[in-house]
C-alpha cells in the first residue's frame, strides 16, 4: 500500500478524504502549528480513522496510515458505510515518540486513483520530578462555576463585614486555575466531552464519551481514545472508582470509562462498565443511581433497551474493534441481570445507604445503585432524614446516601488497592437543578458536594500521596448572585401569593399601576442590590446535620440566571423538584423570559464561561494559570507518572 | 570472586584487583556508605527536583534529597509482589513512588554503573533514564531504562567521569546495583565484559 506514494504525484486524485482522526487543524485548515487539537500520552492508545469519499460507482479497495512517513503496523480495515463513503480505521495505535507527529492516510480506488491527506497530533511525555501522586481524586461539580461556589459559601459558611466566616472546603485547596471548556464542535460543551477530557486528554463532539466523531450512525464503532483508568491500570496497577449522584450511565460518570458517540446509550454504557472497565480499568467502585439499566427487561424497574440504535441502546462493537482493543464484542441482551453479573465478578452490591454502610470488612469491589434513575437531591434527602414530608422520589427510595457518604465508602474500598486509584466524584445535580433554575436545590447540592470535598481532603491528610482536583465540566445556567431579598420569608410568601391578583398571568407588565402586580411584588419590591443586599444569614448549626435549617431564610440570597429559560420566579424554595419552571410559581405572576419553551430548550442552558479549578495534595503544584480543560489530564499524568515537588 | 559484607546489603565484590560496590538490599536498606571502594562517602535518599531558590524565585532545576520524604525504604519481596511488581524472592530498593538520589561527597569516576529492575511490566511506556550529574549539577550521562521490560538491566556503556549525583527514575524497584570505580593508575581495570558479568550473575535474583 505504501507503494502508492510513488504514484501520487502522477495521479489526479478524484476520491477525497473528508475526515481524518485524530482531529487536527492541519487536516481541517491546513495549519500545522500548535496548539495541536489532539494530544496523547506516550503509549496512550487511540484509533486512526479516515472517511474516504469514492467517485460515483467506484470502490475504495485499500488504505493505509503512515506516521511521519513510516507505515503504521496493524490491521487497517476499510468498510463501506453507505453511499460513496468508506470508513478506514486502524485500532489501538500508540507512540512513545514525544513531539508533534504527522499522520497521513493513503487510500486507493478500484480504478487505481489514489488520495492522501494529512493531519497531526502530539505525543506528550513526562519528566521525573519527584514523588508521585499515588491516588487521584477528581471532584466534578457538574455545571459548577464561580457563582455556584460563592452561593454555597454564603449559605453554608456565612459572611459578615465583607468576609466569609469560613471558607468552603474547596476554598482551602492551595492551587487555583481557570479552565476553558469548549468541546470539539462548539463553544458550549455538554457534560460528555466536558468530563471525558479529564479522563483521556482530548476533545470530542458534544454527546460523545471517549471517542472521536466519525461518519457512521453506529454508536459504538467510533475511533476510541484510551481513558486514564485503562492506561494507569496497565502501567501502574491503579484501580478506578466512579461515584455520582446521577444515574451512573450519565455523561460525567460514563465519560470516565465508556466509548460511545451517544451519552444516552445507558444499556450499553452500563454493560461496558462490567465488560470492559472492570477488566481493563480495574473498576472497583461504582456508586450512584441508574439501577434500571442493571435490571433484566421485563422485571419491575428495568430500563434496559432491546436495541442497538434506540435511545438507551445496548452495545455491540465491530469485531475489528474488539480484536484491536482486546475487549468483548458485547451483545444485545435486554434480559441480562447486570447486578448478578457484577456479583459474580466479585462485587458486593448495596441497594441503599444502610446496605452500603454495612458492606463486609475488607470489601475490594463495590457496586451501589440507590435509585432507578438520578438520585434525589440533597435538599430532599436531608428533608426526609429530618422527618419532613418526602418529595420527589424520596418516598420510593427513602434510604439514599448523601454524596459525602458515598465518597467515604469509595475511599475506604479503593484504598485497599496497594497501587493506588483514580476516583471520580460527581455532584451531578448542581447542574441538573441549575438547569431547572431551582436555586435552593442547586445551592444545597453544591454544599453536599463541598462536604464530599472535605472528606477527600481529610483522606489526603492521612494519605499525602493523593492529588485532589475540584472543578466542573462547564458552567450551567449563567448563574449570578444578584443580591438579596429585602423582606422576611413570611413577607415573601405573602407577596408570592398576592402577585397574581391582577389577573394577567404571565404578562410581564400586565395591568400597569395595579399595586399587586407580580412585577411590583416580586422584582422591584423584593430584590436588594448593591449596598442594600447586605449579608444574608442562614442557620447551619441548629439542624445538627451540617446543612442549612432552611434555604428560605429571611432576606435570603437571590439568584439570577443569565442563560435562563422561561420561568416564573417567586424566590421561594420549590416544594417539589424537577417541575417545569415555566409552569411553577405562577401565583406570583412574575414571569422572566428566557430561552423559548417548546423549541428543545425548556430550561437554563450551559454557557461557554471558563470554570475554576482548585487543587491540593501531591502534584498540585503543577497546576495554575489559565489552560484548556484537556491540559488537566496531562498534568495529572505528570503527577502520577513523573511526580512533582 | 571474593565478597565482603560491609553492612546490611552492602557488598564489596572483588574481581581480579578491581573492587565493585554491590548493593543487594537483601538485608535491608542502605542509606550511606563509607569510603570503600569508591574512595568517597555516599548517601542514598529519596529525590526531588528543586526548582526555586530560598526566595521562591525560579532556578535551573537541580536534584536534592527530598527533605519531606519518608526514610529510604528497601521493600521486601512480599511487598514487591503485593504491589504487582514481582515475581520477587528478595528485597529491593523501593523507588516505586519516588526517584532516588545517590550523592557522592566528592566526584567519582565509574567504570560500571548497573542496576537490575523489577520483574514486572509496570512503569513508564516511554524509556526512562538513570541520570548522572557533576558537582555543578550538569547532566553528564544517561543510561536508558526500559521499565516495561521485566528484569531489565541498565548498564552504562562508557566511563562516567566526575559523578557527584545519580538519580534513579521512579515507578520501579531496583536491585543488585553495581558501582565499579575506575581503578587508580597502575591498577588493572575490570573489562566491560567482566563488569557486565558481575551485574548479570546477580540478575534475576528478584525472580
Amino acid at each position: 500500500m505504501i507503494g502508492m506514494l510513488a504514484g501520487l504525484s502522477n495521479s489526479v486524485a478524484a476520491p477525497a478524504v473528508t475526515r481524518l482522526n485524530p482531529p487536527s487543524a492541519l487536516f481541517t485548515f491546513g495549519d500545522a502549528t500548535p496548539p495541536y487539537i489532539s494530544r496523547f500520552m506516550v503509549g496512550q492508545r487511540f484509533d486512526l480513522q479516515a472517511t474516504v469519499k469514492a467517485d460515483a460507482g467506484k470502490v475504495i479497495t485499500g488504505a493505509a496510515f503512515t506516521v511521519d512517513g513510516s507505515p503504521v503496523t496493524g490491521t487497517t480495515t476499510v468498510t463501506s458505510i453507505g453511499g460513496d463513503r468508506y470508513n478506514v480505521v486502524l485500532r489501538a495505535y500508540s507512540s512513545v515518540a514525544v513531539g508533534a507527529r504527522t499522520l497521513t492516510v493513503l487510500a486507493q480506488q478500484d480504478d487505481g486513483l489514489t488520495v492522501a491527506a494529512s493531519g497531526n497530533f502530539e505525543i506528550v511525555g513526562t519528566t521525573v520530578q519527584g514523588r508521585k501522586a499515588k491516588n487521584v481524586i477528581y471532584l466534578i461539580g457538574d455545571g459548577m462555576s464561580l457563582a455556584h461556589r460563592t452561593a454555597a459559601r454564603i449559605v453554608s459558611k456565612g459572611i459578615a463585614q465583607g468576609k466569609a466566616i469560613e471558607p468552603l472546603a474547596m476554598d482551602t485547596l492551595p492551587v487555583t486555575a481557570i479552565l476553558n471548556t469548549p468541546s470539539l464542535n462548539s463553544i458550549i460543551t455538554d457534560s460528555a466531552p466536558g468530563a471525558a477530557c479529564y479522563s483521556n486528554g482530548n476533545k470530542s463532539n458534544n454527546g460523545q464519551e471517549g471517542v472521536f466523531p466519525d461518519d457512521t450512525t453506529d454508536k459504538w464503532d467510533n475511533p476510541r481514545v484510551e481513558h486514564m483508568g485503562n492506561y494507569l491500570a496497565r502501567t501502574q496497577g491503579k484501580a478506578l472508582g466512579i461515584v455520582t449522584t446521577a444515574d451512573v450511565e450519565d455523561a460525567t460518570p460514563g465519560s470516565f470509562s465508556a466509548h460511545t458517540q451517544d451519552r444516552g446509550a445507558g444499556t450499553g454504557i452500563c454493560d461496558m462498565y462490567l465488560d470492559e472497565a472492570v477488566a481493563k480499568h480495574n473498576l472497583r467502585v461504582l456508586l450512584g443511581g441508574g439501577r434500571k439499566w442493571f435490571i433484566p427487561k421485563g422485571q419491575p424497574g428495568s430500563g434496559r433497551i432491546d436495541s442497538l440504535t434506540a435511545s438507551g441502546a445496548d452495545y455491540v462493537v465491530p469485531a475489528e474493534l474488539a480484536t484491536g482493543w482486546g475487549v468483548p464484542t458485547g451483545a444485545q441482551d435486554p434480559g441480562r441481570d447486570l447486578i448478578a453479573d457484577f456479583v459474580t465478578a466479585g462485587f458486593v452490591y448495596a441497594a441503599d445507604g444502610t446496605a452500603m454502610a454495612a458492606i463486609p470488612a475488607g470489601t475490594t469491589k463495590l457496586l451501589g445503585l440507590f435509585h432507578t434513575g438520578n438520585m434525589d437531591v440533597s435538599l430532599d434527602k436531608i428533608a426526609e432524614r429530618r422527618g419532613q414530608p418526602a418529595v420527589g422520589t424520596v418516598a420510593t427510595f427513602p434510604d439514599q446516601p448523601l454524596l459525602e457518604e458515598m465518597t467515604d465508602k469509595a475511599l475506604e474500598v479503593l484504598n485497599r488497592n496497594a497501587q493506588g486509584f483514580v476516583l471520580m466524584v460527581e455532584g451531578a445535580s448542581i447542574d441538573k437543578q441549575a438547569h431547572n433554575m431551582d436555586t435552593e436545590r442547586f445551592v444545597q447540592d453544591t454544599i453536599e458536594f463541598d462536604r464530599s470535598v472535605a472528606r477527600c481532603i481529610a483522606f489526603q491528610n492521612a494519605n499525602p500521596d493523593t492529588l485532589i482536583i475540584v472543578t466542573a465540566d462547564h458552567e450551567c445556567a449563567g448563574v449570578a448572585i444578584i443580591g438579596s431579598s429585602n423582606v422576611t420569608n413570611a413577607q415573601l410568601v405573602t407577596r408570592a401569593a398576592l402577585g397574581g391578583t391582577d389577573g394577567v398571568a404571565g404578562a410581564i407588565n400586565g395591568a400597569a399601576g395595579v399595586a399587586t402586580d407580580g412585577q411590583t411584588q416580586l422584582r422591584s419590591g423584593v430584590v436588594n442590590t448593591y449596598d442594600s443586599a447586605a449579608f444574608p444569614v442562614y442557620d447551619n448549626t441548629t439542624s445538627g446535620d451540617g446543612y442549612p435549617v432552611t434555604m428560605d431564610a429571611d432576606r435570603k440570597m437571590l439568584i439570577g440566571y443569565g442563560a435562563n429559560g422561561d420561568r416564573y420566579e417567586d424566590w421561594l424554595q420549590n416544594v417539589q423538584p424537577n417541575v417545569n419552571p415555566a409552569v411553577r410559581d405562577t401565583a406570583g405572576d412574575f414571569f422572566i423570559a428566557g430561552q423559548a419553551t417548546g423549541a428543545g430548550v425548556q430550561s437554563a442552558v450551559h454557557t461557554a464561561a471558563d470554570i475554576p479549578m482548585s487543587a491540593g495534595g501531591r502534584g498540585s503544584s503543577l497546576f495554575g494559570g489559565t489552560m484548556d480543560n484537556t491540559s488537566v489530564f496531562f498534568k495529572v499524568m505528570q503527577a502520577v507518572i513523573g511526580g512533582a515537588k | 570472586m571474593k565478597s565482603t559484607l560491609l553492612a546490611a546489603g552492602l557488598l564489596l565484590a572483588t574481581l581480579g584487583t578491581s573492587q565493585a560496590l554491590v548493593l543487594s538490599f537483601d538485608s535491608g536498606v542502605v542509606t550511606a556508605g563509607t569510603g570503600e571502594p569508591l574512595g568517597t562517602t555516599f548517601t542514598i535518599e529519596y529525590a526531588v527536583l528543586e526548582t526555586v531558590d530560598v526566595n521562591g524565585d525560579p532556578v535551573v532545576p537541580y536534584w536534592i534529597a527530598d527533605p519531606t520524604a519518608s526514610p529510604l525504604a528497601a521493600a521486601s519481596a512480599a511487598y514487591i509482589n503485593a504491589m504487582g511488581y514481582g515475581p520477587a524472592t528478595t528485597s529491593a530498593l523501593d523507588a516505586e513512588a519516588q526517584p532516588i538520589l545517590f550523592t557522592f561527597a566528592s566526584p567519582v569516576d565509574l567504570a560500571v554503573f548497573s542496576a537490575t529492575l523489577d520483574n514486572s511490566g509496570f512503569g513508564n511506556l516511554a524509556d526512562e533514564f538513570i541520570t548522572f550529574y557533576d558537582a555543578s549539577d550538569t547532566l553528564i550521562a544517561s543510561i536508558r531504562v526500559s521499565q516495561g521490560t521485566p528484569g531489565f538491566v541498565a548498564t552504562n556503556s562508557g566511563v562516567l567521569t566526575g559523578v557527584t549525583k545519580v538519580v534513579l527514575p521512579t515507578t520501579a524497584f531496583y536491585d543488585d546495583m553495581v558501582l565499579l570505580p575506575v581503578p587508580e593508575p597502575g591498577m588493572p581495570m575490570l573489562g566491560a565484559a567482566g563488569a557486565l558479568g558481575l551485574a548479570m550473575m546477580r540478575r534475576r535474583k528478584l525472580a
